[in-house]
């Protein structure tokens, strides 16, 4: 694209126009030029220098949450591909890495998509459709998107707490859509978490707020609940984020004298859907590292890698931060001093 | 006279004809194929097609109508929306 067409479009923008640009350079190919400051987003990096592709996932807290392609463009276009990172906009899908390569822009006057997959190399995949995807590409660039709840993140856990302790996290719920969104209720399923902030709560264009959801227990254990927000989003009044959590007495340290020698325990639950729970005994404190291995012996994930106490210590693995784990077999390794052990869990997605 | 009113009636009627039934008299919607040739992979029917495909068949799926241009025009006032399809090389 020349700057004779770049001008054509900056105009065409400043007068409200609605953009939807494609293509694997789409910022490379005019970066620095008036029309690029428009686009709400800047070049993270040229794809032709990284690997390429398989998996693009809609981001939380946009109208893509939960949206999942397998990329399928073949070799010749898995590279050099632009990595897009949201300046004033916000992404709509990333890659398996955590990089971006789509992003949206209501700039208030005029709204822009920009994509550096071409949306015909993606494959419908999973109940998720590029017909759905482009229909709602048309809401947005036509303004009728109205309201539009995404909250993130969709699973929320709170990982081990100690009996009559309270631990905190954010959730953030954002309103993608065109106009004023109203959240009427947040209504938990389950004991043990509360929310801190006055209803309704009115949440302006593209914009997001921050609630604070604690979660405490008398009882110790394992808790599976999930929150329910209300609001006027009609294509989605209710909308779930789930929650998790582990209560365990403040026991360790008042028994040290029951952990006779190091030892890892079978994880729980196995198979395991996205969480799961890893307890290992330690007769002395140690420098410890908890790692997760494939079947080919790459490492996936590091769980722990730090002095820990004597006793009994629990670790909670939750894996839906880390998209691209596949299900199937993996293991975990603890090291803590001289010792080492090895056990196979089952991830089911 | 009458034979200017019989002429300049035939010139209306034409003009009439071709804004009434041209298919894309009335498109608010452009699509730029501006992808210089490039294909992918399809990901349904497998083979190379045009970077385009898949943007106007999504759109085509929504029913959407629309007029292709492979040069852009000088005025986009007219347009609700303007896609552009870049392809996957990047070319002045």
């Amino acid at each position: 694209m020349g700057s004779y067409e770049q001008n054509i479009l900056v105009e065409y923008l400043e007068n409200g126009g609605s953009l939807y640009i494609e293509g694997a350079n789409v910022l490379q190919d005019f970066v620095d030029t008036e029309l690029y400051a428009m686009l709400g987003a800047t070049l993270e990096g040229e794809g032709s220098s990284y690997e390429g592709i398989s998996d693009l996932f809609g981001t939380d807290g946009n109208f893509t949450s939960e949206e999942e392609f397998l990329y399928q463009g073949g070799m010749d276009v898995q590279y050099g591909i632009d990595r897009i990172a949201a300046q004033d906009g916000f992404l709509l899908f990333e890659d398996e890495e955590g990089f971006g390569r789509a992003a949206s822009y209501n700039a208030d006057t005029y709204r822009v998509v920009i994509s550096s997959f071409v949306l015909g190399s993606i494959g419908d995949w999973m109940g998720n459709t590029r017909t759905a995807t482009m229909s709602e590409y048309l809401d947005f660039l036509t303004g009728q998107m109205l309201q539009d709840v995404a909250p993130y993140p969709m699973e929320i856990d709170f990982e081990t707490v100690i009996v009559g302790e309270t631990a905190t996290r954010d959730l953030t719920i954002r309103n993608a859509g065109l106009q004023s969104l109203e959240v009427t209720d947040l209504v938990f399923f389950g004991d043990g978490f509360t929310h801190n902030i006055n209803l309704p709560l009115v949440i302006e264009p593209c914009s997001e707020i921050a609630v604070s959801i604690s979660f405490s227990s008398t009882i110790t254990g394992a808790f599976e609940s999930e929150v329910t927000i209300y609001s006027d989003d009609e294509d989605e009044t209710e909308c779930v984020v789930s929650l998790t959590g582990w209560v365990e007495e403040n026991d360790v340290d008042e028994n040290p004298a029951v952990i006779t020698e190091t030892a890892l325990h079978a994880n729980y639950p196995n198979p395991f859907n996205s969480s799961t729970t890893i307890q290992f005994d330690l007769q002395t404190s140690e420098m410890v590292t908890l790692e997760v291995f494939n079947v080919p012996g790459q490492r996936v994930a590091v769980l722990l890698q730090q002095q820990m106490p004597a006793g009994l210590n629990t670790i909670h693995w939750n894996t839906s931060s880390q998209h691209h784990l596949a299900s199937g077999v993996y293991f975990y390794r603890l090291q803590a001093g001289q010792y080492s052990a090895m056990r196979k869990m089952i991830l089911l997605e | 006279m009458k034979r200017f009113l019989k002429a300049n009636m035939a010139a209306v009627m034409i003009l009439f004809f071709i804004f009434s039934f041209s298919p894309e008299s009335n498109a608010s919607m452009l699509v730029w194929n501006n992808d210089n040739g490039s294909t992918y992979l399809d990901p349904d029917g497998g083979g190379s097609v045009p970077c385009e495909r898949g943007l106007t068949d999504a759109l085509d799926a929504n029913e959407i109508d629309y007029e292709t241009v492979y040069a852009l025009p000088d005025d986009l006032s007219i347009y609700e929306i303007v896609f552009i399809e870049l392809g996957l090389y990047c070319l002045e």
